[in-house]
């Protein structure tokens, strides 16, 4: 066990220097903009999404029975990436007026069609779910899945 | 090593607690691990549905947030405009000349004597390494008759060179067999209809097997070394 934990080291350890050693032939402006990239998206997500994540859910968990949050649970997962990644798009940065085939879509349109089909999925899921359950007279076995 | 470990997680049902750390607090949660999983899954269709259609033509009409809708003047998009590469003025100077060396040979042909010649039409697609790509039908001169003009021998390698001053696809090279093929054209029209001004009038060069960047826009200049 103690070899091939070494061994797992080694190769790790290896491969980093490798990968460092890369990374500073690119030359140091490159490499700031990499560690900046790296860093910043650590910092981004574990200590401003994760914080605004547990404080979301926080306040959730006071407000709504918790039986009754799996719902507003998916819609999140599904809605709260998507929208992040769209942020380019409806923010409408790097548009530019003389090239009109750029960012060319009706972008908050598209999206609030978006939101609103993936609510309506989400509450016909989460009635289907209720009624299952109901029918059963069995408990809730918190199954949001397949919505 | 958590191998053993891992592996035994991975292989045992996901709602499993079996595996848990002790200290993990135990109860239901808001949903459970499968719930999340194939919520995940339905998440990752959703980003991929929203946006990949910038790339993938039939999912445009799903893709709300693309960064294109893949359409443009004359059915093909832009990525850079002749505004933005400041070859307006040239480009629509009636004094242009498409020059054509050959060591000290020359050609200078006006847009004129461009269309008089004998025209090809080709279907050819435009695939741009940003990610999206159209088909078109683009009509103009071959370039190996432009060539035949100066006396080139077949084979000789062309450099294309476009009235904009800057950018990094100013400049492209055709190899030999390239510059020779029937379907290597410089287009005067797209569509049946004369080039947009942003997409490369007077004329843009256009061949086979080539990404989008290599053809060349607003073309001034076409050069083959002796």
């Amino acid at each position: 066990m103690r070899v091939i934990r070494a061994g797992g080291v080694g190769t790790g350890v290896l491969a980093a220097a490798y990968g460092v050693w890369l990374l500073l032939d690119l030359g140091w402006a490159n490499t700031r903009s990499t560690l900046l990239w790296l860093v910043g998206g650590v910092v981004l997500h574990d200590g401003v999404f994760a914080v605004l994540v547990l404080a979301v859910a926080l306040v959730a968990l006071r407000l709504v029975p918790r039986d009754r949050l799996a719902p507003w649970v998916v819609a999140l997962v599904i809605l709260v990436p998507v929208t992040l990644a769209g942020i380019p798009e409806l923010g409408r940065f790097g548009a530019r007026p003389d090239n009109p085939t750029l960012l060319d879509r009706p972008y908050w349109l598209g999206w609030s069609v978006m939101v609103t089909l993936v609510v309506a999925g989400v509450l016909v899921g989460a009635v289907a779910t209720r009624r299952r359950t109901a029918v059963r007279g069995g408990d809730d076995d918190t199954g949001a899945g397949g919505r | 090593m958590k191998l053993p470990l891992i592996s035994a997680a991975l292989g045992s049902d996901v709602d499993s607690t079996a595996l848990d750390r002790p200290t993990l607090e135990r109860g239901p949660g808001v949903i459970s691990r499968r719930g999340l999983l194939r919520t995940t899954w339905v998440a990752t269709g959703v980003a991929v549905l929203a946006t990949a259609g910038s790339t993938v033509p039939w999912l445009r009409k799903v893709s709300v947030l693309g960064v294109r809708s893949g359409t443009g003047p004359q059915g093909v998009p832009i990525n850079h405009s002749a505004v933005y590469r400041g070859v307006v003025a040239a480009a629509t100077s009636p004094a242009y000349r498409l020059t054509v060396a050959y060591g000290d040979r020359q050609a200078r042909l006006s847009l004129a004597d461009l269309r008089a010649m004998s025209l090809t039409t080709a279907s050819l697609p435009i695939a741009c390494v940003e990610g999206w790509s159209a088909g078109a039908t683009w009509t103009g001169v071959p370039v190996r008759a432009l060539l035949d003009l100066v006396g080139t021998p077949g084979g000789s390698e062309v450099l294309v060179e476009s009235l904009q001053e800057h950018g990094g696809e100013r400049l492209s090279t055709l190899a030999g067999n390239v510059a020779d093929h029937p379907h290597t054209l410089l287009a005067l029209a797209l569509d049946g209809e004369p080039l947009s001004l942003d997409h490369g009038f007077p004329c843009r060069l256009i061949a086979p097997d080539r990404p989008g960047v290599l053809q060349t826009k607003w073309v001034g200049r076409l050069e083959v070394a002796t």
